[in-house]
């Protein structure tokens, strides 16, 4: 994966995730719906851009979320629809899609610290030893008296939170 | 309800944290990290996880700048200049410093280098890398279809 792509798309594509996420969030049933339709587009995203960049990565990534949540709507006749929504209101409205604040780095770091302190306690404690402290797992296991293994899973999980948390907006939590 | 893509999106973001938290860690050959970039290749799912995970990953581990405050980095920072000095001081004094060159290791920015050690699982069969078509495609619309 060259990395040029990758820098893209976690710059012009991540960056845009806690307007993605309100978006799908209004049209689908469920967190774990607005989870695995995310993935999707991001796939999808990806996929176009590694043949070729987008020229306009935000209005890209709204329009593959349109015609995601379009299939998906056919296919799934269970997708919740009030009277007003139809095909049509899948256009993006312009309020919806405002602009993210452009925050600082140090901002940014800010933010993850506090999402950090909003992890479970045993799984931050691992994560800020690993992460902050620098501390490694295997003397994280022996500190704390808990294997390796189980280490590495609250990193896993940690990790996967976090990113929810940061990317989406959304304070951390166990589904 | 869709379980089962909810479950293959369950289980690449599992596994794409996995790779994430091992290549950090100890133990980390060569062998695992081809073993990552043939997972990586697989599919553009399993890059698409990766990254996004991957980014927050790299951002926590830039929070020591965050959480130790200012004053302290600048005192740190003064002791550690104050120590070199006199450390080199000391070298040169009792001539323990030669004129030999001294091998520099070049740290790759990449999403893959680190430093070789053992493995525990590994990845059933590496695939081929993906073959990145030169031509472009019709357009930004026809690529949102799919």
């Amino acid at each position: 994966m060259p990395d040029s792509v990758a820098e893209w798309f976690q710059r012009e594509i991540l960056s845009h995730e806690a307007a993605l996420v309100r978006f799908l969030s209004r049209r689908l049933p469920s967190p774990a719906d607005v989870q695995d339709v995310r993935h999707d587009i991001y796939v999808r995203v990806l996929e176009a851009a590694e043949r070729e960049l987008p020229r306009t990565p935000r209005g890209f990534l709204f329009t593959v979320a349109r015609h995601i949540l379009i299939d998906r709507g056919r296919r799934n006749a269970l997708v919740k629809m009030g009277p007003l929504e139809d095909a049509e209101s899948l256009n993006v409205l312009i309020d919806e899609v405002t602009p993210e604040r452009q925050t600082s780095d140090r901002q940014e770091l800010q933010r993850l610290s506090r999402l950090l302190q909003g992890l479970p306690a045993r799984c931050r404690e691992v994560v800020w030893m690993r992460r902050v402290e620098n501390i490694p797992q295997k003397v994280i296991a022996r500190r704390l008296d808990i294997a390796e293994a189980t280490v590495e899973k609250h990193l896993v999980r940690g990790i996967r939170l976090l990113a929810d948390a940061f990317h989406g907006a959304e304070p951390p939590h166990d589904d | 309800m869709t379980t089962e893509a909810q479950s293959t999106r369950e289980q690449i973001e599992e596994a794409a944290a996995t790779w994430i938290v091992r290549r950090d860690g100890e133990g980390w050959t060569p062998a695992d990290a081809a073993a990552l970039e043939a997972w990586l290749a697989e599919s553009v799912a399993h890059r698409a996880a990766f990254l996004r995970l991957d980014a927050v990953w790299v951002k926590a581990g830039r929070l020591e700048r965050v959480s130790r405050p200012q004053r302290y980095r600048l005192l740190a920072v003064a002791a550690s200049v104050v120590l070199v000095v006199v450390g080199a001081l000391v070298a040169v004094q009792s001539g323990l410093f030669r004129a030999t060159p001294v091998p520099r290791r070049h740290w790759r920015r990449r999403l893959l280098s680190r430093d070789p050690a053992t493995f525990r699982r590994r990845s059933p069969t590496p695939a081929s890398p993906p073959a990145c078509a030169a031509s472009a495609d019709p357009g930004d619309i026809a690529a949102a279809r799919g």
